[in-house]
């Protein structure tokens, strides 16, 4: 009994105590709207923080690829491109520049031929001149055997021949010793230019491979290059998924102040019925109806501060991790910028091997003089054998004259058969140097019409050589200037892209200063934990409950991590379900 | 006579072979890019092609893959490449050819290797 009225009397004070505290809670309410305002505006700072950091990655991420590609020689953006071509048109040249030797030996060769072939005619001719002086000797033998008139007339013939032979020979070595001075001529020709092309092709093959060591060293340079570019974009793009901490921090605060209204909407709610639940009779329904709100916001707090607590500690975390991997590898990036601005920023590749070939402008100018001889050459040829031929053709008219007077002569003599004979060998060797003479034309001309396409097609060559030269320096400074002004400008990219990292760095930094979320969870929180608390405890003591029956602490602890706006609506009504149904209200009047 | 055919994007390096061919008293036929040789190798018999690799509009490789594709006969080929088998580019010594030749080759060694590969004219 004296339990019953002792408990009685603590029973009365409660709900007044119950009511107090109601209202206390209702003026929390405000604050939790403010707090869920407040904290959007910080979170927007902190987004805007996630924001600049991703969009620094991503732009980093961009830039590492374009880099990569720009020096990635698969790649057809590869800067690099056009500087290699350049080296591999230089070696061209200087490939196609043998067939400019090519065609200079074709020509020696084929005056060598010629000169050889009118030796070999001109012994022909020798072979003739003896057949001819022994004729003579023939006719000064068989004329002697005649009477005095036939004998002069013989020995005006055989004069006649004498002097057709000294001129003939004359002719013959006057002519052979031009074309042996014109051989001598071309070899010395031969020489020089040989001297020339052996010379300078040393020195050209040389510097081919000058050319080829430096497209290796470049390669060799940019392929560690490369790979760093894609490890640098791998680990970015790891860094980016690293950030999905600070999103879901963002998306938690949202839920969170979502929930601190709804929280606020409670407290306003606990105010409302908590008074006619305690004036008067204390009603066990309404009572339940407050245990069942103050336990399950109570909880919803309690899960809302850890949540933000944790999450917002975890961002923080994460946003100085991503930001100083960032800075880290946008440091890397510089390194690499400064690498092939020391390489090649200011080096001239292009330039170079254009200037590698330039032993080739001496091959073809010296080419073009060695054509010019040679042209002069069959020239003076041409003319020694016109000349030639023009002397033999006159003297062989000569030699049918003498050849048909000394027939006539001879047909009037008696005995005159052998002189007659004599007379028709003559006729013979005659016209045997006259084949012999076309001969040599016929020679002379098919050497000429080869040395003519031959030279043709060597000079059409040279002019073709000597354009692409032109092009080739031409085009090597514009390449250089191009590879010189992409390495600047990836590298200001890269240095803003530094700046913009370093601006992200000094602004997280300020991000804990900022924000005051942390420390305000604490203290504004604690006092309305603690008043959802007192209500919920006098509620369960006025249903007649020293403590909370095991399957609603059970229910209530279940769903704490899985608060839904249908599943708290459903706990609260379970909630309120269990304790209005337990016994041991006392209705108190 | 045989035909000769010659493929390179360098028009001077197509002088100097298709001069050396014609020399050797061959009929030098030339191209100037991967897909000028593929029509002319589909329409004419060909009896030895120096081919260049590296070309635009279709590379020497891709006139390798293709040659010998119809009814035509897949004559032999002489490579003839400024790349350098010294620095292992691209494994020249792998390709299904007679044979590989890097610039710069002189007149002699080139005519001896077309004779190798058709024998005289």
């Amino acid at each position: 009994m004296k339990n019953v009225f002792k408990s009685i009397g603590f029973a009365r004070g409660l709900p007044s105590k119950l009511v107090e505290l109601s209202q206390q809670a209702s003026r929390y309410s405000d604050q939790l709207y403010q707090f869920g305002q407040v904290t959007d505006k910080e979170f927007v700072i902190l987004a805007e923080s996630v924001s600049s950091i991703q969009t620094c990655i991503q732009n980093t991420i961009g830039q590492t690829q374009k880099l990569g590609e720009s020096l990635d020689g698969c790649s057809e953006e590869n800067a690099f491109r056009s500087a290699f071509e350049i080296g591999k048109r230089a070696i061209e040249l200087v490939h196609s520049s043998s067939g400019v030797e090519f065609a200079l030996s074709n020509q020696f060769e084929l005056i060598d031929s010629l000169v050889s072939e009118c030796e070999t005619i001109k012994s022909e001719f020798d072979h003739n001149q003896v057949i001819f002086r022994s004729l003579a000797t023939g006719f000064a033998i068989e004329s002697a055997r005649c009477d005095e008139e036939a004998q002069a007339v013989f020995r005006t013939v055989v004069s006649d021949f004498h002097r057709i032979d000294e001129s003939i020979a004359k002719t013959l070595d006057s002519g052979f010793s031009e074309l042996q001075a014109v051989l001598k001529e071309m070899d010395d020709i031969r020489r020089a230019w040989d001297a020339e092309f052996n010379g300078s092709e040393n020195t050209v093959e040389r510097q081919l491979e000058s050319i080829r060591e430096e497209i290796h060293r470049i390669e060799t340079i940019l392929t560690p290059c490369v790979a760093d570019c894609s490890d640098i974009k791998n680990t970015l793009e790891e860094i980016e998924l690293a950030i999905s901490p600070i999103i879901i921090c963002l998306q938690n605060q949202d839920i969170v102040r979502q929930k601190l209204e709804h929280i606020a909407n409670a407290l306003n709610e606990i105010e409302r019925i908590a008074s006619p639940a305690c004036k008067g009779k204390p009603r066990k329904q309404r009572l339940s109806e407050l245990f069942a709100h103050s336990s399950v916001q109570g909880r919803q707090l309690d899960y809302a501060v850890d949540l933000l607590a944790e999450t917002g500690e975890q961002a923080f975390s994460s946003i100085a991790d991503a930001q100083a991997k960032s800075d880290a590898v946008a440091q890397r990036l510089g390194a690499l910028q400064d690498t092939l601005f020391h390489q090649f920023g200011t080096s001239s590749i292009a330039f170079a091997f254009g200037q590698q070939i330039e032993e080739l402008s001496r091959i073809t100018e010296f080419s073009g003089r060695v054509h010019q001889q040679l042209a002069q050459i069959d020239q003076r040829i041409v003319k020694v054998v016109q000349v030639y031929n023009r002397e033999i053709s006159s003297r062989q008219q000569d030699i049918r004259l003498i050849a048909l007077n000394a027939q006539v002569a001879a047909s009037r003599l008696e005995e005159g058969g052998a002189l007659e004979r004599l007379a028709q060998e003559t006729s013979v060797v005659s016209e045997a140097n006259q084949r012999t003479s076309k001969k040599l034309s016929s020679a002379l001309e098919n050497a000429l019409e080869q040395l003519r396409s031959t030279r043709e097609s060597s000079v059409a060559h040279v002019e073709v050589l000597n354009k692409d030269r032109q092009e080739l320096f031409e085009s090597s400074q514009d390449i250089d200037a191009r590879l010189q002004h992409h390495i600047s400008g990836t590298i200001s990219e890269t240095r803003a892209l530094l700046d913009a990292s370093n601006r992200n760095a000094s602004t997280i930094q300020d991000l804990p200063q900022r924000l005051s979320f942390p420390q305000r969870l604490q203290t504004e929180f604690t006092p309305i934990r603690e008043t959802l608390r007192e209500i919920n405890a006098i509620s369960l003591k006025l249903v007649g409950k020293r403590e909370l029956p095991q399957e609603v602490q059970a229910s209530l602890n279940e769903h704490r991590e899985r608060y839904t706006m249908q599943t708290e609506r459903a706990l609260h009504d379970q909630t309120f379900a269990q304790i209005s149904n337990a016994s041991g209200f006392t209705s108190f009047n | 006579m045989k035909k000769v055919l010659v493929v390179d994007d360098f028009a001077s390096v197509r002088i100097y072979h298709s001069n050396l061919i014609r020399h050797m008293g061959y009929v030098a036929i030339e191209a100037a890019d991967g897909d000028a040789a593929s029509k002319i190798l589909s329409s004419t018999d060909i009896d030895l092609v120096l081919l260049d690799l590296y070309m635009p509009n279709k590379d020497g490789r891709s006139v390798i893959e293709t040659l010998g594709q119809g009814s035509r006969r897949k004559p032999p080929v002489i490579v003839i490449t400024s790349e350098s088998e010294r620095f292992g580019s691209n494994q020249l010594s792998t390709l299904p050819v007679q044979s590989v030749i890097s610039k710069p080759v002189r007149p002699a060694a080139l005519k001896e290797a077309i004779m190798l590969a058709i024998g005289n004219n």
